[in-house]
């Protein structure tokens, strides 16, 4: 949710909670899911900014 | 979280924003607390949203003159602009405009900008950051998008004021030069030595502090005294009920 809502909180968020690369895979699949549901094509793509610039963690 | 943060994040609880921190327990000086404000909001984007939330509700308690006077003294060039924009969203559909006399000593940056850093830090954040750029943020040079009050997550006046007592004065005066004055002789080390001292401290010109003292000496809030200690006569201010 906070990859979609992507207000400048949320980012600061997502960088707290040190997504690792399983995760952004699964909201990767979200998004897509999302498109097909007929989801905003404009706000997927924002989320996929979102998720493209995120820095990712192996381990926790 | 910084210290510096956290302890800002603390001072913020203790007037009411709904942070996940115990208060501070002493009630912050609160134009140095938008100072501080300014210097790191941009690590925390909901500290900026908290803040101007505050602002938009519990405006009058600011001291206006003197925060002005901080501005330019105190607050480095770099975050005047985070200032204004944070004043200028949270005097948004207030009438009269609750900032407008502060906004005049601030500029925009020079150079445009993402105002938080999580999207000043990454190229496509930030051109994401100007495409999404609400039009007071474009107006400061710092980009972000339309800011939503979270008035659900500020505390209610009775709850600031049961405990901070000290800001019950600030709301019957509205941020009036008395605010400034007062807020100066509680908070400005050496205000109020003479009257000179305090219309520095505080913002204002010496005749306009003069005739505040009047208004504050007549209802009890301040005390002036001669000093005679000295071979040039002075008067020496202090806050009504303090130890000499």
């Amino acid at each position: 949710m906070k990859v979609v809502a992507g207000r400048a909180q949320d980012l600061d968020d997502l960088r707290d909670m040190r997504v690792r690369r399983d995760e952004v895979g699964f909201v990767q699949r979200y998004l897509d899911a999302l498109s097909e549901k007929g989801t905003n094509q404009e706000q997927i793509d924002d989320a996929v900014d979102v998720l493209e610039t995120l820095e990712l963690h192996d381990h926790e | 979280m910084s210290k510096q943060l956290d302890n800002l994040i603390r001072q913020w609880t203790q007037i009411g924003a709904g942070f996940s921190a115990e208060p501070d327990g002493m009630t912050p000086d609160l134009e140095r607390l938008l100072l501080d404000t300014a210097r790191h909001a941009h690590e925390m984007a909901r500290l900026f949203i908290m803040a101007a939330t505050w602002l938009h509700r519990y405006g009058d308690l600011i001291a206006k003159h003197r925060l002005k006077r901080l501005i330019r003294e105190e607050l480095e060039p770099e975050y005047r602009p985070v200032l204004g924009l944070l004043l200028d969203i949270a005097q948004q559909r207030t009438h009269p405009l609750e900032f407008q006399s502060v906004l005049k000593v601030i500029n925009p940056a020079t150079h445009p900008r993402p105002l938080f850093s999580i999207e000043a830090s990454n190229e496509r954040l930030a051109r994401r950051a100007q495409r999404k750029a609400g039009n007071i943020s474009r107006r400061w040079n710092l980009w972000c998008s339309q800011i939503e009050f979270k008035f659900d997550a500020i505390r209610p006046a009775h709850w600031i004021m049961r405990r901070n007592s000290g800001l019950i004065i600030r709301g019957d005066l509205r941020g009036d030069l008395r605010a400034s004055v007062l807020a100066s002789l509680r908070f400005d080390p050496g205000a109020g030595t003479s009257e000179v001292s305090l219309a520095e401290a505080s913002g204002g010109s010496r005749a306009q502090v003069r005739n505040a003292l009047d208004n504050l000496e007549l209802t009890g809030r301040v005390r002036r005294l001669p000093n005679q200690g000295e071979k040039k006569r002075r008067t020496v201010v202090e806050l009504a009920g303090a130890k000499r």
